[in-house]
């Protein structure tokens, strides 16, 4: 995975803000720099990234995006991208219970677990992200709003289009 | 906004070395994040409570440690509950023999990592068993109470079965405990300004000025139903409906109410709201016992409160009075007819 965290960090430092503002509308406006913050330090620590983002990110994005972190570090070279998203998909449904149409991360992840390219799996989920626009949250603090979010496109979601989008220019340098 | 840090990555860590080098009898453990008590009995066969939650919310959780009330708290970064990684480390730290309970308040974070960490602490073989607090009616509807996120009102838990781990009872008791202090209490909260994020230093949601929400939650997330700006009376009227419709309690019975700030409340609008709750729960024939009135569980300087009711047995009533060292609790053993 070298460079691939530093290019992570680099790539969230500038949308931080745009991520913390789409969370402030139906969470508590921290989402971009919780994961920012996470990403930090997999970048800085080669032996274990996955738990020092889960460490350091901490809530329930620290555990739920340390699974797409994991995901991303176990596909090897030419393999389909699908599997491994499938399981870190299955693996967040375990941990948190939301299922696809909740208003969640995972409404960008599924889509994407059915692609085989890393680059057809960043379309898919930037389509996931913004069809949550359009959807009533049922996880997550966003459920307990006016609306339950109705109109705003998830933080979440959001997230893991950009993780998926940066791998595949990773991939494809 | 302003905000008073030195870096906004060393907030928690920077509030905790206030905290333990004002009360010398609290320390922090092996990992920076656990904060504990100094002469810890639970090596000695006591139960140990404790629980992990995001900072932020002060003095709960932190200032609720000591003798007769926590064991240790897993402290978070803002508004975040701590990792798995973090909570085992403090499980580890503080059980004995006779196990471990670890708290969680309903919220999507502490419930998935509380959880990640208890499966990985019996792993270990300790004996760590979890128990969920939840007491917002406005969260989840009746019947599905189990939905509902935790608020203000789960201070009932912390603080009975503390007294209760401290007096020797064992942890299938305690988890029974808890469970009828949880069936027993409810809460409602009305939000009447935003706090500040430490985080992001913005409003933490928008409220016209002649507005109220009802049902906010703890990290100031917008409530569920607006009324407009009256007397408090009223808003008191409208809130304390809702929480005898939600769980009736008939005349006589014995109930406590919590009146809790969330940090920008002042306790003249506290006390004022506590005396209408007295006054209108009287006329059902209500009496209230024991309160507890202030600003305990906050979201900075977020202004509004909620009202707790909980209808205590009389065992219950005698550990919510029993006596604790707990530097940041009331001392409710001192409260009522002088001795």
């Amino acid at each position: 995975m070298k460079g691939f965290f530093e290019l992570c960090v680099v790539r969230f430092e500038e949308s931080e803000q745009d991520l913390n503002r789409l969370d402030a509308a139906i969470g508590d406006g921290d989402h971009g720099s919780t994961i920012l913050k996470g990403l930090r330090a997999a970048a800085d620590d080669i032996d274990n990234p996955e738990k020092a983002f889960r460490k350091a990110a901490g809530g329930a994005s620290g555990s739920l995006f340390a699974q797409v972190i994991n995901a991303l570090m176990n596909i090897t070279d030419g393999a389909p991208i699908g599997p491994e998203l499938n399981d870190a998909a299955k693996r967040i449904n375990t941990l948190g219970q939301a299922i696809q149409g909740d208003k969640t991360m995972l409404d960008a992840l599924i889509p994407a677990s059915k692609a085989e390219t890393p680059l057809a799996a960043a379309a898919a989920a930037n389509l996931g992200r913004l069809a949550t626009k359009d959807m009533i949250a049922r996880r997550g603090r966003a459920r307990y709003v006016e609306g339950a979010g109705l109109g705003h496109i998830d933080a979440g979601a959001t997230s893991v289009g950009l993780l998926l989008e940066i791998y595949a220019g990773w991939r494809s340098k | 906004m302003k905000k008073l840090f030195n870096s906004k990555e060393r907030m928690p860590d920077d509030m905790i070395d206030g905290f333990v080098a004002a009360y010398p009898e609290i320390i922090r453990g092996q990992d920076p994040r656990v904060v504990r008590r100094k002469n810890l009995s639970t090596k000695d066969g006591k139960v140990a409570i404790l629980i992990g939650n995001g900072c932020g919310h002060e003095p709960i959780a932190m200032g609720f440690v000591g003798k007769g009330l926590l064991d240790a708290n897993v402290v978070g970064d803002v508004f975040a509950a701590p990792s798995p990684d973090a909570i085992l480390e403090g499980i580890k730290e503080v059980t004995g023999e006779s196990g471990a309970i670890l708290l969680i308040s309903r919220h999507e974070g502490d419930v998935i990592n509380g959880t990640a960490a208890v499966m990985m602490a019996q792993d270990e073989g300790l004996n760590v068993q979890p128990l969920l607090m939840y007491d917002d009616i406005s969260s989840a509807p009746k019947e599905q109470e189990d939905e509902r996120r935790g608020a203000a009102g789960t201070i009932f838990v912390y603080k009975i079965l503390g007294a209760a781990a401290e007096e020797g009872m064992v942890i299938s008791e305690l988890i029974k405990l808890g469970t009828d202090v949880r069936s027993a209490t409810r809460t409602l909260a009305a939000a009447v300004s935003p706090g500040v994020s430490p985080l992001t230093g913005e409003l933490m949601f928008t409220l016209p000025d002649d507005e109220i929400f009802i049902g906010m939650g703890v990290h100031g997330e917008p409530g569920v139903g607006r009324r407009k700006v009256g007397p408090i009376n009223e808003l008191v009227a409208y809130m304390v409906n809702e929480l005898l419709i939600d769980g009736p309690i008939p005349p006589g019975k014995t109930t406590i109410a919590l009146v809790n700030g969330t940090g920008g409340t002042t306790m003249m609008e506290l006390l004022t709201v506590y005396g209408e709750v007295t006054k209108q729960l009287a006329d059902k024939g209500i009496d209230l016992v024991f309160p507890m009135v202030g600003s305990y569980s906050t979201t900075q300087e977020m202004a509004g409160f909620s009202i707790s009711l909980f209808t205590p047995t009389p065992e219950m009533l005698r550990l919510w009075r029993a006596s604790h060292a707990a530097p940041y609790f009331p001392h409710i053993d001192r409260q009522g007819p002088e001795k």
